[in-house]
């Protein structure tokens, strides 16, 4: 009797921390919010004097969801475009100005310093960040700066690197080497197990 | 009479160790840091560090074929007699003064350089320990130096090995 009973107490605790690990099915609409909270790691932000600097790992599911739109989504659409997006690793990587202005303008001292900065984010900056990924630091293959016009102070900057073989266990070490802002290397990670325990989406039924 | 007299006493220590246990918890979250030792385990300063010396050596390696060259061009001179060093004589001069210019760019250029570093350095090693403090809720950390800004300090005080730890993660993102 008391093996009977010792056995049931190890497999309610074993029920108890693997359903405690993973998170319920989520809406695509919730999927995109729960990727976007800090706190479940795979958006990491840092502040650096005068910028907020933050990498969020998108996911494929998260780009294809972005792209249809939530409502829109369902299983076959977004396995179709999960296939148009290859065998790459995609970022968002943000730098945000603290003081409320564009982050070409923030800080500056003449217009010189705006389109020298304009011209770096445009064409110049990819080639200062890479992905550090089991031991392999990967150049950027895929750069897309944002332009906000001065109607915001975020900046977005799109990445994409190769996935290697590494990709599911080791973390990401996002290093940019800032040329212009005067702040030196900036680090974030992504850890593996982060992305590992991204949820599953409950598609709608068309 | 005795018991009244007890009990007063008993009072009176309770409330003195209510008093104390209140400063004791209402006292500020103070810490220093040994700013040298700091700065020096700082991973940053370490891979900036190892980056300088790649590029100064880079230089200095330019610098070392010029001074090869200008060395060969003076042993050419030597050998040759007086009425046929002319036209060597100014390609020497040529090469001595484009050295001499060469060195002064590559160290003022490496000075400039460090200082950069050193700035970008500091810049994310002061908002990491503010960042320390503000999640530690300290009310003041103290920097160490021994330039007399901080000249004695209780040992149990010191959380620079804490804050090396920090710093280094948060550098690295985490």
């Amino acid at each position: 009797m008391k093996k009977i009973a010792s056995l049931f107490f190890a497999s309610m605790l074993c029920v108890c921390l693997f359903s405690g690990c993973s998170v319920a099915p989520l809406s695509p609409e919730n999927y995109v919010a729960w990727v976007n909270d800090e706190a479940h790691g795979v958006l990491n932000k840092k502040t650096i004097t005068d910028f907020e600097f933050s990498l969020l790992y998108e996911s494929p599911e998260y780009l294809a969801i972005r792209e249809l739109k939530p409502e829109n989504c369902t299983a076959d659409l977004v396995s179709k475009k999960k296939k148009d997006l290859g065998n790459l690793q995609y970022y968002a990587f943000q730098i945000k100005s603290n003081d409320g202005q564009e982050v070409l303008r923030a800080g500056i001292a003449d217009d010189q310093e705006y389109y020298a900065r304009l011209e770096y984010f445009s064409s110049m900056a990819q080639n200062d960040m890479v992905l550090v990924e089991g031991g392999d630091t990967l150049p950027c293959v895929l750069y897309h700066y944002e332009r906000t016009y001065n109607l915001s102070p975020k900046s977005t900057i799109l990445l994409a690197f190769e996935k290697t073989p590494a990709f599911t266990t080791s973390d990401k070490l996002f290093i940019y080497n800032d040329q212009t802002l005067g702040i030196g290397s900036v680090q974030l990670t992504i850890r593996s197990q982060d992305i590992q325990h991204l949820p599953l989406i409950e598609y709608v039924q068309h | 009479m005795k018991g009244k007299i007890s009990i007063v006493a008993l009072i009176v220590a309770f409330a003195a160790l209510v008093l104390v246990l209140v400063q004791w918890f209402t006292k500020p979250k103070v810490g220093y840091v040994d700013l040298g030792k700091l700065y020096s385990s700082f991973t940053m300063k370490k891979e900036y560090e190892t980056k300088l010396q790649q590029v100064q050596s880079i230089r200095q390696a330019q610098l070392d074929s010029l001074k090869l060259d200008l060395n060969v061009l003076a042993k050419n001179l030597q050998s040759l007699a007086v009425e046929n060093r002319k036209g060597l004589e100014e390609q020497f001069a040529y090469k001595r003064q484009q050295y001499t210019l060469q060195s002064q760019a590559v160290e003022e250029e490496n000075a400039r350089l460090t200082q950069t570093y050193d700035d970008e350095i500091w810049k994310q090693l002061n908002q990491y320990i503010k960042d320390f403090g503000k999640n530690g809720k300290y009310k003041f950390i103290f920097g160490a130096e021994g330039s007399g800004s901080l000249m004695y300090a209780d040992e149990t005080d010191n959380v620079t090995e804490e804050i090396s730890a920090y710093v280094n993660a948060k550098y690295k993102g985490q």
